[in-house]
């Protein structure tokens, strides 16, 4: 059973995929002496959970790509749902680790452990790990709870939705927009001001954020938004606010230019490959 | 895909006529740059190679003329006593007390139907014995006569606009039912398209910036279905419920990113996302996420504006809401959740989902059923005859369908000492509006409500009724790789159809 929740939490998938019955109505699992094995070596290990995570994670299964794009068209065919491990499954980050990462990519995040727990209202405001929050069958951090925080009362498998609300969470969320003002700031003191310098800009930006260079087409939809932006910002007149919304904190730069590359920020902390884990 | 200028479904009706290359190029043509990248990845994924070449996702026209454009469901989480409420049995007070055995119905006991039934928990839930007698009055109501309990007054107060069909069975004699009722299949079956789903599936959109599938109220927990219950399973997650919370204070979080931003400004942000997310498209062509996530942030973006004003009242007229129950607090949860589903379903959402009753003992009647009954009862009776009442008076409940349903009936058996257990032998449910005849009663159960014995009816006949109402056909939209069985498209029940 233990070693099931560990597996599901690496892999996105169970070896039993029905976590919560292990009885004879439940599912089989896909590799039963893998199960049988890695539970022997658990306790083996003094039960120490740490040691199977390690043996986990350096493991050829857990290493291998997830892209299907030079996939063998076989494995496709033939198990779709990847029951087998041909390759690794795409998860999407937890919301706590979704909330946590942005903090933490702005250097803000509060590592502080213990003490109280935080009101709920406060999810945006605090820099402090998610785990911290107030979580009730009645109140959630709203944030969190669109990215399927896991269920108060009961909560063997986290839901992976994809829903609208996720997207605005992290489009116009106050917390997504202050660290995409903040991130900005950082890059662009130590990257120059002078568009210039927007390439050493961008791919410190996907460095941050994505973890990754820019692909040279990526770079090069990059160039032309900034572009595109900071022409848009020129005249001002021309524009319309959105009517309603708190203002966040830190305003966004007057300058057309470093505006255009808060917006890129921005949309980079929306990227798909952001929430991925691949 | 669903583009709505060409006419796609030549693809499926003649198999052969079309080579992926087209279909490819049409799917590109209606969706532009990131249409190109698209329109790659789909190819890239190999699913309409794969199979028959006649495969197409499905072009979001109806396969013959539709009577209903929309359906709004409401779903009563728990299970509902069907002789309480729907389905008056006399005989229950006539042998109250008495063992089914001492009653000249004793057969009931050994019907060969008994045995369709899968226990979730081995020896739970069986057969109650001691007849308990109806915990409430009944009358007839309207020209149809039909009876209906006096805890639905304002329903039974509709009851010639609606078709009763009190001949419902399913095989899940636990909260599995649920999941059933929504996929069509038995909960160990695992987690399966359910019918919002794929109505989403099959058919286009009426509001480029609403939701088509949206689901109000709280969902089942996890031991019942859980988000199950308006999942997509196999169709992507594209197709899922979009679960909105009805609180006119804050009618949709994060609706808008702050007074110091430009709308141009985000509408350029949103536009290079979606070909950064493009790019990435091709990159990881197998990822059903990303194709989802490229959706959702399309919709998020229209949906910023539309969903406030969707599901805040402050144009409704005082008359409209006192008709919905919004002046009382026993009925003003619900009352706006149907009122929301009413204005969702106006401005275009397909299929309106929504729970009513989760947690503990709110329609699970175990024991005090009586008070638990007809709480619950007060609390949706006249919110939900409002929302006929609604429909009918602004001429939508011609296209629209509303089916109210549960997950299974309670036990003609008394459970402890004031209690009903499940009962998934015979129940009822009713649809109205949108070509489903008026003021009928269609099949029965048995004397005691025991089992469903005349025109009997298994859950996916409902879906299948759903699906003839809006003009689909359900063998029309298979997925290559996924087998369906005979039992998961049941039939229309024609006998309530115009």
């Amino acid at each position: 059973m233990a070693i099931n929740h560990i597996w599901l939490r690496h892999f996105g998938q169970a070896l039993v995929p029905t976590v919560f019955n292990f009885g004879i109505s439940g599912k089989p699992p896909s590799h039963p002496e893998l199960l049988d094995w890695l539970s022997m070596e658990l306790m083996d290990r003094n039960w120490s959970m740490k040691s199977v995570h390690r043996l986990i994670v350096t493991s050829n299964a857990y290493r291998m790509q997830s892209s299907t794009r030079d996939a063998n068209s076989s494995n496709a065919k033939v198990d779709p749902e990847d029951r087998y491990l041909w390759r690794m499954n795409e998860q999407r980050m937890q919301g706590e680790v979704v909330r946590d990462s942005l903090l933490s990519i702005a250097g803000q995040l509060d590592t502080a452990m213990g003490g109280l727990e935080i009101e709920a209202g406060k999810g945006l405001e605090s820099h402090r790990r998610s785990v911290y929050f107030q979580h009730t069958p009645d109140v959630q951090v709203t944030f969190l709870k669109v990215f399927d925080e896991a269920n108060p009362n009961e909560c063997f498998q986290r839901n992976e939705s994809i829903v609208p609300h996720q997207a605005l969470a992290l489009a116009n969320s106050k917390l997504s927009l202050h660290v995409a003002r903040t991130i900005e700031r950082q890059i662009t003191k130590q990257a120059g001001e002078p568009a210039a310098v927007d390439s050493k800009f961008i791919a410190e930006a996907f460095d941050v954020i994505l973890n990754r260079p820019p692909s040279r087409a990526e770079r090069s939809e990059s160039l032309k938004f900034l572009r595109q932006q900071a022409e848009l910002f020129q005249d001002p007149k021309k524009l319309t606010l959105v009517a309603t919304g708190p203002a966040g904190e830190i305003k966004p730069e007057s300058d057309p230019h470093l505006r255009a590359r808060e917006n890129l920020v921005h949309v980079l902390l929306n990227h798909t490959d952001f929430v991925t884990i691949r | 895909m669903k583009s709505n200028e060409q006419p796609l479904n030549s693809v499926a009706l003649s198999p052969g006529c079309c080579t992926p290359s087209r279909r490819v190029f049409l799917a590109d043509a209606g969706m532009g740059l990131t249409g190109l990248v698209l329109g790659a990845m789909f190819q890239r994924e190999g699913k309409p190679a794969t199979t028959a070449s006649a495969w197409a996702l499905p072009d979001g026209k109806p396969h013959f003329p539709p009577k209903a454009k929309r359906v709004i469901w409401l779903f009563m989480l728990g299970g509902v006593s069907h002789v309480d409420t729907f389905d008056p049995k006399p005989a229950l007070n006539q042998y109250a007390g008495k063992n089914i055995s001492e009653t000249p119905y004793k057969d009931s006991l050994h019907s060969p139907y008994v045995k369709g039934v899968r226990e979730f928990v081995k020896g739970d839930h069986g057969i109650k014995l001691t007849l308990y007698p109806m915990q409430v009055g009944f009358r007839q109501y309207g020209q149809s006569g039909a009876g209906v309990s006096d805890w639905f007054p304002n329903v039974g107060g509709m009851v010639d606009d609606i078709a009763l069909i009190r001949s419902m069975y399913t095989t899940d004699n636990d909260h599995g039912a649920i999941l059933q009722f929504h996929t069509g299949r038995h909960m160990f079956d695992g987690y399966l398209p359910t019918i919002g789903a794929w109505v989403h599936y099959g058919l286009g959109t009426l509001n480029q910036n609403l939701p088509e599938f949206v689901v109000l109220g709280e969902p089942p927990s996890d031991c019942c279905g859980g988000m199950g219950t308006h999942g997509s399973s196999y169709l992507g997650p594209e197709y899922a419920g979009v679960q909105l919370e009805i609180n006119p204070d804050d009618p949709l979080p994060f609706a808008s990113p702050g007074k110091d931003v430009y709308q141009q400004e985000q509408e350029g942000e949103f536009e290079f996302l979606k070909r950064l997310n493009g790019l990435s498209a091709v990159e990881y062509p197998g990822d059903a996420a990303l194709k989802a996530r490229i959706k959702s942030y399309e919709l998020a973006f229209r949906m910023q504006m539309a969903v406030p004003d969707a599901v805040s009242f402050k144009e409704e007229n005082e008359e409209t809401k006192r008709l919905y129950g919004l002046d009382q607090e026993v009925t003003k949860p619900f009352g706006e959740t149907c009122l929301a589903a009413r204005r969702l379903s106006e401005r275009g959402v397909r299929f309106v989902q929504l729970y009513h009753g989760t947690g503990g003992n709110a329609w699970d009647a175990h024991k005090d059923l009586k008070k638990a009954h007809s709480e619950q009862c007060a609390k949706v009776d006249k919110p939900i005859a409002g929302l006929l009442k609604d429909l009918k008076q602004r001429g939508m409940l011609e296209d629209t369908l509303v089916v109210w349903a549960t997950e299974f009936g309670r036990t003609p058996g008394c459970e402890g000492a004031n209690g009903r257990d499940h009962n998934p032998y015979g129940f009822t449910i009713w649809m109205a509006g949108a070509g489903v005849k008026r003021g009928i009663v269609h099949g029965a159960t048995d004397e005691l409500g025991f089992h469903a014995v005349e025109n009997r009816h298994y859950v996916t006949d409902i879906h299948a009724t759903v699906f003839h109402q809006l003009g689909l056909d359900p063998r029309r939209m298979e997925v290559p790789g996924q087998k369906r069985l005979d039992i998961d498209y049941g039939n229309p029940i024609k006998e309530i159809l115009t």
